[in-house]
Formats: structure tokens, C-alpha cells, sequence
């Protein structure tokens, strides 16, 4: 009974907004494929909906602090770009936004008063999204007249979680790629930051630059709704978004094992779709559900649009140089570059360079035996090791034994050391004449 | 005659199959390998390769490990020029042979050094490099098979531990390079220093007279025109 009324007073609340019924199932349903969880039903999430955006209107807000790190608020942008309803209305719905530089409307000091109250009264969600700056003692991000490492360190000690939203917020992203000023800077990511802290609040790891808007969703729903943290992978990043490729699930992964490639933008072979592989698409190391969950409302995703993926969820949280701008640049090469110094190159470069100057050196090696007439046998094996010659009492081996040469009958002779010496001479002399002679005297 | 006799004990038939199945599978895995780093090669699709590269790729790793186990099992020539045998596997180790030859190989192989250098079967030169393919072919193996299975939860800690599956990508291209450089100077020091006659006996095993060597006396203990 309590139930229906519920679901009736929701329905009132969803029409009012102009989303019918079966675009609300639809919706659970898509949350239920984003969360990829085998464990939710769509009737379990739309229960959980309801209830919380009734909870919502109750007063019970889930509260959520949005904080900005280095970053450019692309996460924010791609989640904030909403034109209907869909999951992630619903879910900006069913929590309370109490804190973020981008979209809330105050600011000042009474935002800032705002986060301290919630970050007092506890049980919310922090989603931390940028790089955090270590450099100068936390200076190199000032806010609010203290360090960014200050205000992420207070605000993730009290929260239930810390989402790090984005590849920046992961380990560095591009704050933390190489450059001039990235040993200054001292980028990382949210897991290492607090693990050196010394603050144990769990971090769920969503990368992506930027992050689908639904892997946030996701997990804010198991977060929220569920009340779990949802399964994490050894990267900390949830299991079942990123633990596939995408080039397991890309559309045009049949043109791959055909062998049908693009070569060149423009061409006849991108007009077909063919795969990007040639391009330097990163699909195939790249770990990411992108290729099922798509971008925008499900329209397209990279891929689908033409484009080589570039790999913007490669993020490791503990190794900063595991780092998608670092791995994966330049991005329409098949390999990163390597660098010695300020010497960028490809490992092509090098690996052909070696083996081109290790062939030459064959070859020209090559014209020294022949040179030397050594493999037509203008060559002695020497009487004894040149140590043993040397150092003849503390030889291993014995020579001077008898020596014994099998004829081409088979019957032998025996010759002494001594003996067998003038004739292995001889002999090197007669080869040696004979080639000289062969080649018309030297 | 200042090359020692090649016979059949010094390369017994299972080394020589062995052999040539490491011949094989190289030549096959650079091939592909090389397609599948940049396709671009009619009728040779990527699903072809990748099926050649991986069936070849495991051909060459169960043929490391049965080349291991009979290098302890079988017995073969610890020299050119004799039919006297030890356990395989001390081929490939420092032996008394060998003792304070190192610099002559390499003076005589720089054109410093006249005369041949003697020494066992290999010379330290060649133990070196052949002690560490087995170890660069299982290394091989196993960034191929994370690259393979890029997802596995197997693989996961190596993977993270050389930088992400570019660095497994890029050591696995490096490490293609290697054997390249390792099959050319080997080809090359095979017919240029071994000649007809070694080649020969590898790969068709023909015998060849020369001098003779006693493993015992660790000289030369005579010359053969019998064969």
C-alpha cells in the first residue's frame, strides 16, 4: 500500500517534468547497464529511485561535495551537459549538490561555510575531480586562501567515499604528463595523495577525460541507492566498467579481424568505417565500457564517430607515470614516444637504427673474413690457449700428448706432439699457396 | 686443416629438430609480428596472423621447455672434433674448456688474434648469448601472452609493473628487435666461422673430417679424414 502511493506520487512528479512511464524504465534500465551490475534488477533501481527522489522532496537529501582540483571542468561540463531527463538528472535530483565551484550558484564566503557545515554533520560523498598539486607545499592550487591539498585532505577525512572523477583525479592526467613545470607542480592522484595522508576513506577510481557522465551515475547509484561501494578492480576502479577493452566491444572490431584498416583520414577505407587501428587507435590496451555505454544519451562514442581512441582511461592511481597523456602521445602513432633528455622519439627509431648499424657492421665484417681468406682455410688452430701459453703451470688442460691421425681407410698413425705441429704447419702453408695460387699469386 | 671435425655428436638429432622448430616459429612469429604491428598485407588478415602468431608463440614456448628438459637429459659433444659426450646443459655453462678464452675469441673475431682460439663447442661468447635466449624467449612469452589477454587478472601485476600495456607493447617490439639482431649475427658467425661444413651438420647431418679433440686432455688430439 505505502508502496503504491509511492510510485503514484512519483509518477505525478516525473509527468510534471514531462518524462513518462516507459521513459522512466527505460531509464533504470539503462542505470542498471551502466551500473553492469549483476546483482540490480531494473525494478530494484527504480524502487530505489523513487524512494530517493521522494526522500529529496522530504528533505532528505544525499549530500555530495563537488570539489575542483587542477583540472579544467571538462567532468563537470560532460556531466552538467544534460538536455532531457535522464540518469543524470535523476541522480543531480537525489542528492544535494552542497558544494561545487562550477555549478553552484552562490559564492564566496558563504560557499565556503557551506562545505565546512556539511563536512561536519558527515555521511556524504566527496567527488574529487582534477589533479592534486603537491608542489609547494599545496601552493601551487590555492583556494579560498588555503592549499588544495587542505581542502581535499578535510573534506575527504569525514565523506563515505571519494569518487576521483576524470584521468586527472585518477593519477595526474595531463597535470601530471611530462613538461617543463610537472616535477614542480607535483601532480597525483586522489588514492595516492590520501594513502600518503594517511587518510583511509575508500577512493573509487573513475578515469576518462572526461569520465562518461553514466559511470558517475553508476556510481553514485550503488553508492546512494544501494549503499555499497561498488566491486573495485586492483586499480580501484569499478570492475565491471573497466574491466574489458574497448577494443573487445568495438563496433568495428569484424573490419579488424578482416583485415579492412583506414590508412589515412579522408580516404575510401574511413568512408566504409573501416577499423582505425593503423591510426593509433588505443582501443585494444585501453580498459573501458565505452564501446557499450556510449557517450551522450547513448548516440555515438568516439569510435563511432571516426575517431581513433586515444586512450583517456589509461590512469594507474599508484604510478604517476602510468599516465594516459604520457602513454598514449603522440596519439596517432602505434607506440608513446620514449625520451633521453629532451630527445622524444619513437621506439622504431631506434629499433631500426640498431639492427641498420648492427647489419652494416656484419657487412663489413663480412669483408674482413673474406679479406683474411680465414673460411677458405687460411687459418691455424693455435698450439695452446694463449693463457695456458703463459701460465703453463697452472694449465687445465694437458698438451703434449701423442697424437693420432685416422687415414681415409681408417687405419691410423701416431704422431708425436712435435711431429704433428711441423705437419699442421706444412699443411697451413700448402693452403695457403693454394689459394695464393688459385688467385694468380699475390 | 685447421678446423676441428664436425660429427654428429655434437648436434644430436632431437637438438636439431628443436632447432629447427625455433627456426620455424621465429621466422613465422616476425613475420606476423611485423603485420600485426602494422597491418596492410593482402590475404594476410589480422585474424590470420593473430591465429599464426599465437599458435607460434606457444609452439616456441613448449619447445623451450622440452629443449630445457632434454638439456639435462640428453647427452651431446662438449667439442667440435669429438664423439666423447657430457649432459647437454654444460654447454651452455662456463667449463674448464673455456677457461681464459674470452678476449682471444674476441681479438681473433676483430682480426687482432691470428690463430684459431681452442675451446669447447661454444666459445664464452656464445654461452652467453644462448644462456640468455631461453630466458629473453620466456620473457617474450610473457608479455605476449598479457598482450593477448590484456584483461586477465593473471597478468594485471605485470602489467601494472612495466607502466600499462603500451610499455608490455613496446617492450614486446623492442624484444622482437633483439632476436632480430641475435638471428643475423648468429646466421652470420654460422656461415662465416662454422662454413659449409657446420651448417651442414646442423641441418642435414653430414659428418665432416678436420682435427680431433679430446675432452679429456681439453687438446687436440689428432685429425680425421675418415669422414
Amino acid at each position: 500500500m505505502e508502496m503504491e502511493d509511492t510510485h503514484a506520487q512519483f509518477m505525478a512528479m516525473m509527468e510534471a517534468r514531462g518524462v513518462s512511464r516507459r521513459d522512466f524504465l527505460k531509464l533504470c534500465g539503462a542505470v542498471v547497464a551502466a551500473a553492469g551490475a549483476a546483482q540490480l534488477t531494473v525494478p530494484q533501481v527504480a524502487q530505489a529511485l523513487e524512494e530517493s527522489v521522494i526522500g529529496a522532496k522530504e528533505g532528505k537529501l544525499y549530500p555530495v561535495i563537488w570539489i575542483e582540483g587542477a583540472s579544467c571542468t571538462g567532468c563537470t561540463e560532460a556531466f552538467a551537459q544534460i538536455d532531457e531527463p535522464d540518469p543524470a538528472t535523476v541522480v543531480l535530483e537525489m542528492i544535494s549538490l552542497n558544494y561545487c565551484e562550477t555549478l553552484s550558484a552562490a559564492a564566496g564566503y558563504s560557499m565556503e561555510e557551506a562545505k565546512e557545515q556539511t563536512i561536519e554533520a558527515g555521511n556524504y560523498i566527496l567527488v574529487y575531480e582534477g589533479a592534486v598539486l603537491k608542489g609547494w607545499d599545496g601552493q601551487a592550487l590555492r583556494v579560498a586562501d588555503a592549499p588544495g591539498t587542505e581542502h581535499l585532505a578535510a573534506a575527504a577525512k569525514n565523506a563515505n567515499a571519494v569518487v576521483a572523477l576524470g584521468s586527472c583525479a585518477v593519477n595526474g592526467g595531463w597535470m601530471g604528463a611530462t613538461s617543463k613545470v610537472a616535477p614542480e607542480v607535483g601532480a597525483m592522484g586522489v588514492q595516492k595523495f590520501l594513502s600518503e595522508s594517511g587518510i583511509s576513506t575508500p577512493v573509487i577510481n573513475v578515469p576518462g577525460c572526461p569520465p562518461n557522465p553514466e559511470w558517475l551515475v553508476s556510481v553514485l547509484v550503488d553508492v546512494v541507492l544501494m549503499g555499497v561501494i561498488p566491486e573495485l578492480n586492483s586499480m580501484g576502479k569499478p570492475a565491471l566498467i573497466f574491466d574489458q577493452t574497448i577494443h573487445d566491444n568495438c563496433q568495428r572490431r569484424g573490419h579488424f579481424e578482416n583485415g579492412e584498416f583506414v590508412y589515412q583520414f579522408g580516404s575510401e577505407e574511413e568512408k566504409k568505417g573501416y577499423c582505425l587501428y593503423p591510426m593509433g587507435c588505443r582501443g585494444p590496451q585501453t580498459n573501458a565500457n565505452c564501446g557499450v555505454v556510449r557517450y551522450n544519451h547513448r548516440r555515438s562514442w568516439c569510435v563511432e564517430s571516426g575517431a581513433p581512441c586515444i586512450g583517456c582511461c589509461e590512469a594507474n592511481p599508484v604510478d604517476s607515470g602510468q599516465n594516459w597523456v604520457e602513454v598514449n602521445t603522440p596519439f596517432f602513432s602505434r607506440h608513446r614516444d620514449l625520451r633521453i633528455g629532451d630527445w622524444w622519439f619513437q621506439p622504431e627509431t631506434v629499433c631500426y637504427g640498431v639492427t641498420a648499424i648492427v647489419a652494416a657492421a656484419v657487412v663489413v665484417h663480412g669483408f674482413g673474413v673474406k679479406a683474411s681468406g680465414r673460411m677458405k682455410g687460411k687459418v691455424k688452430m693455435e698450439e695452446k690457449r694463449e693463457w695456458d701459453a703463459k701460465h703453463p703451470d697452472r694449465a687445465a688442460a694437458q698438451y703434449g700428448k701423442d697424437k693420432t691421425i685416422i687415414e681415409e681407410d681408417g687405419s691410423t698413425t701416431t704422431l708425436s706432439a712435435e711431429e704433428f705441429q711441423k705437419k699442421m704447419d706444412a699443411d697451413y702453408e700448402a693452403t695457403v699457396a693454394a689459394i695464393d695460387a688459385k688467385k694468380g699469386g699475390k | 686443416m685447421a678446423h676441428l671435425a664436425h660429427y654428429k655428436e655434437t648436434h644430436p638429432l632431437p637438438f636439431v629438430i628443436t632447432h629447427y622448430v625455433n627456426l620455424a616459429c621465429f621466422v613465422l612469429l616476425i613475420i606476423s609480428g611485423f603485420i600485426i604491428h602494422f597491418p596492410g598485407v593482402p590475404l594476410l588478415s589480422m585474424g590470420v596472423c593473430r591465429g599464426v602468431h599465437i599458435f607460434c608463440g606457444f609452439v616456441l614456448l613448449i619447445n623451450l621447455v622440452v629443449r630445457i628438459i632434454l638439456a639435462f637429459v640428453l647427452k651431446s659433444a662438449p667439442a667440435n672434433g669429438t664423439r666423447q659426450t657430457t649432459t647437454d646443459v654444460k654447454n651452455f655453462l662456463p667449463s674448464k674448456d673455456n677457461k681464459h678464452t674470452m678476449v682471444e675469441w674476441l681479438k681473433f673475431y676483430l682480426f687482432i688474434k691470428k690463430d684459431h682460439p681452442l675451446g669447447g663447442k661454444f666459445n664464452p661468447l656464445q654461452r652467453i648469448a644462448y644462456f640468455l635466449v631461453p630466458f629473453l624467449v620466456l620473457f617474450m612469452g610473457l608479455t605476449g601472452l598479457a598482450l593477448w589477454t590484456p584483461t586477465a587478472p593473471a597478468f594485471a601485476w605485470f602489467i601494472n609493473a612495466v607502466g600499462g600495456a603500451m610499455s608490455v607493447r613496446i617492450i614486446h617490439y623492442i624484444m622482437m628487435f633483439v632476436f632480430i639482431v641475435f638471428i643475423i649475427i648468429h646466421v652470420y658467425m654460422a656461415v662465416s666461422e662454422g662454413g659449409k661444413p657446420m651448417v651442414a651438420n646442423m641441418f642435414a647431418r653430414k659428418e665432416h673430417g678436420g682435427l680431433t679433440y679430446d675432452a679429456e686432455t681439453m687438446d687436440i688430439s689428432g685429425e680425421d679424414k675418415s669422414v
